[in-house]
């Protein structure tokens, strides 16, 4: 069924390329060049068209470069770039015009995207990073999200999983702010949706709003910071095709090494202090012709690792263009990764058509569609897979000699399972529609309105199989079975409706500009949830019908939210040196009870452009200097649980719907679970921000630096309560943290000689995360791995605590001066150090260290020569600590694997050794300094090649444009950390591993 | 183009006037809830679901000498059993946390059951209902733990750190409320058919029976016993294992049990029982200390019967023995089970395998469908008649009054039941009846909720949670080096000033530091 699919998406593709071949452009004269600035940069972009024939143009490539075909001989060309003063060239029949264009002082720049509009990079008040096209596409990756890791100050990207589909990563933009959700919003072409939505080469540009001057016209959904995506649009008169590939190979990285049978075996016996297995077993293991069957020696995550092709691909293909009444971009985007492991695979196939009708002069409509259907597919059980077999240790067999499948672990066989135990898919097709009406009611007064939709229609098939096993090896004819043929469906559709009404007026008095924004916007959001069981479903049919009626289960569910908002802004500009803006929004949530639920967020910035000074203006090297301050509020009313998911109706007092058996049959039962708690409202960021730009050395370098304090109050958490109240904790406004941090970003470009470019770029970034207020309920809590995280004030949200280890018992004399942690304690144990009286607990606990990364860095290296470019991109973690006792603790008893360190564990023998005593008991696995270690890491985490070909050659070909190139993703890693455990995702093997990625691709233009 | 910007306009208008008030669609929230009967019972029915917990109950065996667990998952009840356990070990606040639960359920509903408008006999029925239910929690928690908060009512925020209150208090707590329930007939001595499974007049007197015995308040245990026996309403089934086994749920000598049902409402009871070859996980195992308290089948232990071979010790043994535990080539619902076969998935060593060698036959339902979920839908006994008899006679026993024949007729009741049939006790010793009633309780309740507080009450624990922990005699499997000898488990080691309870949960403590100080030497 999948294969079917893959084959139609595939299909239209082909189609589309054979579109495009068919796409024949009469030829006149050709004219090619290349544009360049002041400093012999390349100008990116620049538009060439001929003048009275509007239809005909280019723009120019990455290299400045352009081509323009079917040219009339007599024509005059028209270039213009903004921020660049327009030029008008005869073309006179020369075939080559290289041009020069020269910076216009009084348009500068680029244009970023703000809230509700945009505005020039140089007249910005708050803290933005602002990427572009170029730069999200330039590491293939299958997610948006992943290819903004590194790539701006103050904006983390960490991947817990590489499994196709979820290595979406989780973005986090300044630091921990809350306790509880952290994600930031983002809002495609201003609607709210999900990052990944969208595919890379969709995507103009990507703005990152930060601060609250920024963000704060978002209000209370932006103090997690704010990711605004504006898609491509048509261009007037430039038609543009263009195509783009790439395709890679995956190979697991950080996947756990273990020992194989027969140091297992011997290490088993050490920790159970008697022979589990014997002696003559153990020697079998010396012949290398021994009976496999009997002596077996396996690896078995690792042979999960290789059955999967691990195979990715990507095609783009896109249209646009269009007159100055109607312009048009289409684009299909088809990603497919084949994962590492068999059966966990992801497609995604996103088609967008956007569309800009003039329909008077004074009447503006745009009109955008987009479909995603995406299908991710597991085997079985996928959640258990990898941690299952991480488990089974090297006398597992998966498959004997013979062909027949092994019982693992007692209980079915993962390997078996992945193959043939089922198949789960999760679909999800969304569609949104997109639909804004511009109207200038007077010159720089205009009225806008905007209805957006989305749904998304999310069907989950889980469907898993019956698989029997021989009870015995060699079989006695017994089988055993385990699991049912049982299918569950899941259907959930999601609806989010988004209305806004916006009133823009600018004016120019002299001197001033000023800008007034004025808005109203509501948003509401629905999801239904069902889903059905049955089993019994006879091999091969794949319906709820077909399974037997008196196994059948059902349930759903559905929740609501509205949230209503009415915002201003105002800009005041002085001279373009002055500049001053003022936010302020007010939103009400359906998740607070009615007199909780208004909400006020105002923010105040302003900048001085201090270059444009006379004092500073003959300043030579300096180009561009401006200082930057802002103070803001901004709002927080998502509220998670427990369990992490989203919650609706925190405020209300709920009895939830169970059953319970009498006599035999269901009665329904409705209970109490979570404590109430009605005098919630939302939570409050404030912060402060100051920052400079800068430009110097004759354009060659900018710097941007911000530091900022950002407090979050009245955060929404669920803050434990004690067991005996016997509710789970409800959600209250608990909590005071502070996040304080500065962000430097670093840009250097330059050339040698006339070939050569090359440039560098580098950000960095802190963020200090402090708990300030619990309201009392400082605590420290100990999870199933024993591992202790505190909420502790003056120190990280979630920070390590332990013990502190003192050494290893290693004399009579230790065993007597130390006290012990536990009963079975004795030589070979960790010696925790003692701060109180009494049995070992919290009061002996310290703090250990934060998960919660400092100095987070990116560097940028690009370079190009003639017709070769090459980029790399380095990511890293200067401070972050990560508790490795799942990781690297020793199993103990049979059910689990040995490492390397295991090897040197302390015996009486090896009294100096590394790791404590092998031991049935946990001891020696408490939260503790031994088990946190440094997680700071360099990775090399992106290489390119690429070769253009030379115009001579391709334009024979009518293609404007053709690049090939490869890349190696996550090539090299440097760390302290063993070389099995990624220091990006440290996992204990619960997860897909991470993975190296070589991708070959080309791109088109025509 | 004039009616866009009206209609623009009219927009701004629209948007003015939306929704914000939603309310949950799958749940009722407080304001519309406690306004009817229905809501009334359905919230007791919630709190029912409380009275089982399979992750605890049968683990709990593992911390007496009975069985042994190899996995430290889903509640590391190992280390509580070999005397490692430390205060964050996870069995104590899973305990802690289960009990405290079920007390806040019943608790709601005795908070708000005023509201409603209902009988003033359906009102006390279902009060006492919660009443019973709240106590037996406690019966669990003081046994457990010793001196623990006592919550009677939801608590108000200021409310949450609430101190130990002393355990002999909550025992008289409990006596209280299972007193007065009983004494004004709260509750019937039986349900519809339809109802059945609910607090009975006659589980809320055996627990009053038992909760006396565990507070050593002798009298009001015989008299508690005596009214269960007086009243017939109880019988010992003349099918031991069917009691457990999901085919006679509704047995007249089960007296109160969690329920379930086939395919909707289950647990995973074979599953952490049952053997590699029932595609159990063996994660509860019979040991030697069980085994051993079986007497022979002349009534003579082990150590006093001609019956007994050490080579072939389970041979001529109380037939208890069998009925609990799977001995080495008997089948379990058509499988044959034997660890003695060096192939089998069952052998020692072998994965999810004994390290006893061996299994429990008790509470493996009839027909389990294989598969790690949970699929066994027998009930879970918490209360039946035989240990009522039994608390009668150690209540007599204990209390120095006359050991008539009502002594005597209730241990034989026990150890008369069809399928069974041991000798009859005669002797009207009081130090020999209690080391029978004792053995009693011990080979007759295993995997139930008794052994732990026995070992506790009787000051027995020290002795026998103490030293290694054997399993099978190895007369099978020459290339081991313990053949001939009884398999080691593992060493377990009982501190006598600490071990007799369990400490608060660190968690706890780290949310309430009104519990401390914590129990002697946590």
């Amino acid at each position: 069924m999948k294969k079917k699919n893959s084959f139609k998406w595939k299909g239209l593709l082909s189609i589309g390329i054979w579109m495009v071949s068919i796409a024949m452009f009469a030829q006149n004269i050709t004219v090619r060049g290349t544009v360049t600035d002041a400093n012999n940069e390349p100008v990116i972009g620049a538009s060439i068209v001929v003048e009275g024939n509007p239809s005909l143009g280019t723009i120019t490539d990455i290299d400045g470069r352009y081509l323009l075909s079917n040219v009339p001989a007599d024509a005059t060309l028209q270039f213009s770039y903004v921020g660049m003063i327009t030029q008008s060239i005869p073309v006179n029949g020369k075939t080559t015009i290289d041009l020069i264009m020269e910076s216009d002082d009084e348009v500068l720049d680029e244009v970023v995207v703000v809230g509700y509009g945009t505005q020039k990079k140089v007249n910005l008040t708050g803290a933005i990073s602002a990427l572009n096209n170029e730069e999200l596409i330039s590491k293939p990756s299958g997610q948006l999200s992943a290819t903004l890791q590194g790539m701006a100050p103050g904006v983390t990207i960490t991947t817990s999983t590489g499994q196709p589909g979820l290595n979406t990563g989780t973005i986090r933009i300044r630091g921990i702010g809350t306790l509880n959700n952290n994600e930031p919003l983002v809002l495609i072409d201003g609607l709210e949706g999900d990052i990944n939505d969208v595919d890379a080469n969709d995507v103009t540009s990507m703005s990152i709003l930060k601060d609250a001057a920024a963000s704060s016209i978002y209000g209370i959904r932006a103090a997690n910071g704010v990711i605004l995506i504006t898609t491509k649009r048509g261009e007037e008169n430039r038609t543009k095709i263009s195509y783009s590939n790439y395709f890679g190979w995956q190979d697991p990285s950080g996947v756990s090494k273990f020992l194989g049978a027969q140091n297992f075996m011997k290490l088993a016996n050490m920790t159970y202090g008697t022979a589990i297995y014997s002696d003559a077993q153990i020697k079998a293991y010396d012949d290398p012709n021994r009976n496999a069957d009997k002596y077996p020696d396996t690896y078995l995550l690792g042979d999960l690792m290789d059955t999967g092709s691990g195979f990715q691909q990507q095609h783009s293909l896109s249209f646009s263009g269009g007159n100055n009444r109607l312009k048009y971009a289409l684009s299909a985007n088809y990603f497919e990764q084949q994962g590492v492991i068999e059966n966990m695979d992801f497609q995604r196939l996103t088609v967008r058509l956007n569309t800009d009708a003039q329909i008077s002069d004074r009447f503006r409509l745009n009109a955008d569609l987009s479909a995603r259907l995406q299908d991710r597919s597991e085997p079985a059980t996928a959640w258990d897979l990898i941690n299952n077999l991480a488990v089974a240790n090297p006398l597992s067999i998966s498959q004997y000699s013979d062909g027949s499948w092994g019982i693992i672990r007692g209980s079915s066989n993962p390997l078996r399972i992945a193959k043939e135990g089922g198949d789960h898919s999760y679909k999800s097709d969304l569609f949104t529609g997109n639909f804004k009406g511009v109207y200038t009611l007077a010159e720089g007064l205009t009225v806008t309105g905007l209805v957006g939709v989305r749904m998304d229609y999310m069907n989950n098939s889980i469907q898993d199989y019956a698989l029997t096993y021989n009870k015995q090896f060699p079989s006695n004819g017994e089988t055993t079975t385990f699991g049912r043929n049982q299918l569950t469906k899941q259907s959930n559709k999601y609806y989010q409706g988004n209305y806004q009404g916006l009133v823009n007026y600018n004016k120019t008095f002299g001197s001033h500009d000023i800008a007034l924004l004025g808005g109203v916007s509501y948003l509401r959001e629905q999801q239904d949830d069902l889903e059905a069981y049955r089993y019994g479903i006879p091999a091969g049919l794949t319906e709820i019908d077909a399974g037997s009626e008196d196994s059948q289960t059902n349930g759903g569910t559905a929740w609501q939210y509205g949230l209503m908002s009415y915002f201003g802004r105002f800009n005041y500009s002085y001279e373009g040196k002055y500049l001053f803006e003022a936010n302020v929004r007010r939103d009400g949530s359906s998740r607070f009870a009615k007199d909780q639920r208004w909400g006020i967020f105002p923010s105040f910035s302003a900048g001085w452009r201090i270059s444009e000074e006379t004092f500073l203006k003959d300043v030579a090297f300096l180009n561009n200097l401006k200082l930057r301050a802002s103070w803001g509020q901004l709002g927080n009313d998502q509220t998670i649980n427990s369990s992490g998911s989203l919650t609706y109706y925190p405020y209300q007092t709920q009895y939830s719907a169970y059953s319970y058996p009498f006599g035999g049959s269901l009665q329904s039962a409705m209970g109490l679970r979570v404590y109430p708690n009605s005098n919630l409202t939302w939570e409050t960021t404030e912060m402060t921000d100051v920052g400079f730009d800068a430009t110097i050395l004759s354009g060659k370098l900018d710097v941007v630096f911000d530091y900022y304090v950002k407090n979050t109050k009245d955060i929404l958490l669920s803050l434990p309560i004690p067991y005996s109240v016997g509710l789970s904790a409800p959600v209250q406004n608990a909590a005071k943290v502070r996040n304080n941090g500065w962000e430097l970003a670093l840009n250097y470009r330059d050339k040698i000689g006339s070939d050569f470019n090359y440039s560098v770029g580098f950000n960095l970034s802190d963020v200090k995360n402090e708990v300030v207020d619990l309201k009392g309920t400082d605590q420290i809590s100990v999870n199933n791995n024993n591992i202790a995280t505190g909420l502790i004030v003056g120190k990280p949200i979630n920070s390590f605590y332990g013990y502190e280890v003192l050494g290893m018992y290693k004399t009579q004399e230790d065993l007597t001066a130390y006290q012990k942690f536990s009963n079975n304690v004795t030589l070979g144990d960790l010696i925790y150090k003692k701060n109180v009286e009494g049995a070992y607990g919290f009061d002996d606990m310290v703090y250990l260290g934060s998960n919660i990364p400092r100095y987070t860095y990116g560097i940028n290296l690009a370079a190009s020569y003639k017709n070769i470019d090459f980029s790399a991109f380095l990511q890293g973690v200067g401070k972050v600590n990560i508790n490795t006792v799942v990781m690297e603790r020793a199993p103990v008893n049979t059910d689990g694997n040995f490492k390397e360190i295991h090897l040197d564990s302390w015996t009486e023998a090896n009294p100096n050794a590394s790791f404590p005593r092998l031991s049935s008991g946990n001891q020696n696995y408490q939260s503790s300094s031994f088990w946190v270690k440094s997680g700071a890491y360099l990775r090399l985490k992106n290489v390119q090649l690429g070769y253009t070909l030379p115009d001579s050659f391709v334009n024979r070909l009518s293609i404007a444009k053709c690049r090939f190139y490869v890349t190696g993703s996550n090539l090299l890693t440097f760390t302290k950390l063993p070389n099995d455990i990624d220091p990006e995702a440290p996992n204990e093997n619960r997860y897909y591993p991470q993975v190296k990625t070589y991708t070959f691709g080309v791109n088109i233009e025509f | 183009m004039k009616k866009i910007v009206y209609f623009l306009l009219l927009s701004f208008l629209i948007l003015t006037s939306c929704e914000l008030d939603f309310q949950p669609k799958d749940s009722l929230v407080d304001t519309t809830y406690w306004t009817s009967e229905e809501d009334v019972k359905k919230a007791v029915n919630y709190a029912y679901r409380r009275l089982g917990n399979t992750d605890l109950q049968a683990f709990i065996s593992c911390a007496t000498d009975d069985s042994y667990s190899w996995s430290n998952w889903p509640s590391d009840i190992q280390y509580a059993g070999n005397g490692s356990a430390t205060t964050s070990t996870g069995v104590f606040l899973n305990t802690w946390d289960h009990y405290y639960k079920m007390i806040a359920s019943c608790n709601d509903v005795l908070d708000n059951i005023d509201k409603v408008t209902l009988s003033e006999d359906m009102k006390n029925r279902y009060s006492a209902e919660m009443r019973v239910l709240r106590a037996y929690a406690y019966i669990q928690l003081t046994g457990f733990f010793g001196d623990v908060p006592l919550i009677k009512h939801i608590q108000t925020i200021e409310e949450f750190k609430a101190p130990r209150t002393e355990k002999s208090e909550i025992i008289d707590f409990i006596i209280s409320e299972l007193d007065e329930v009983t004494k004004n007939n709260h509750l019937p001595a039986e349900y519809s058919d339809g109802e059945y499974g609910r607090v009975t007049h006659g589980a809320a007197l055996g627990l009053l029976a038992r909760a006396a015995l565990y507070g050593e308040k002798w009298d009001t245990a015989i008299e508690a016993s005596k009214k269960v026996i007086s009243s017939e309403e109880y019988d010992i089934d003349a099918d031991y294992l069917s009691l457990f086994n999901g085919t006679n749920k509704k047995s007249n000598e089960i007296m109160l049990a969690a329920q379930y049902i086939k395919g909707t409402y289950t647990n995973p009871m074979a599953t952490w029982i049952g053997g590699p070859s029932l595609t159990g996980w063996g994660q509860v195992v019979p040991l030697k200390g069980l085994l051993d308290a079986y007497e022979c089948t002349d009534g003579k232990t082990i150590e006093q019967s001609n019956l007994y071979d050490p080579q072939n010790p389970t041979a001529n043994r109380d037939p208890r023995l069998a009925l609990t535990i799977v001995l080495p080539g008997s089948s379990v619902n058509g499988i044959t089970i034997d660890i003695t076969n060096l192939n089998s998935p069952d052998r020692l060593g072998a994965s999810n395998a004994s390290f006893s060698g061996y299994y429990y036959r008790k509470y493996i339902p009839t027909d389990i469908e294989g598969s790690w979920d949970s699929n066994s839908y027998n009930d879970i006994v918490l209360l039946r008649y035989a240990e009522v008899l039994l608390t009668y006679a150690e209540a007599v026993v204990e209390s120095g009054g006359s050991i008539d024949n009502s002594v005597l007729e209730a241990i034989n009741k026990v150890r008369g039941r069809n399928g069974v049939g041991m000798p009859a006790v005669t002797t009207t010793d009081r130090a020999a009846l209690r080391e029978i009633i004792r053995r009693e309780r011990h080979v007759e309740f295993p995997l139930e909720d008794n052994r732990i507080f026995d070992i506790r009450r009787w000051k027995i624990a020290e002795k026998v949670m103490n030293g290694t922990a054997y399993g099978i005699l190895n007369n099978f499997d020459n290339s081991r080096a313990d053949y001939g000898r009884y398999v080691k488990v593992e060493d377990r080691s009982f501190n006598v000033s600490r071990d007799y309870l369990w400490p608060i949960p660190l968690n706890e403590i780290g949310l309430n530091e009104n519990l401390l100080p914590n129990n002697p030497g946590w």
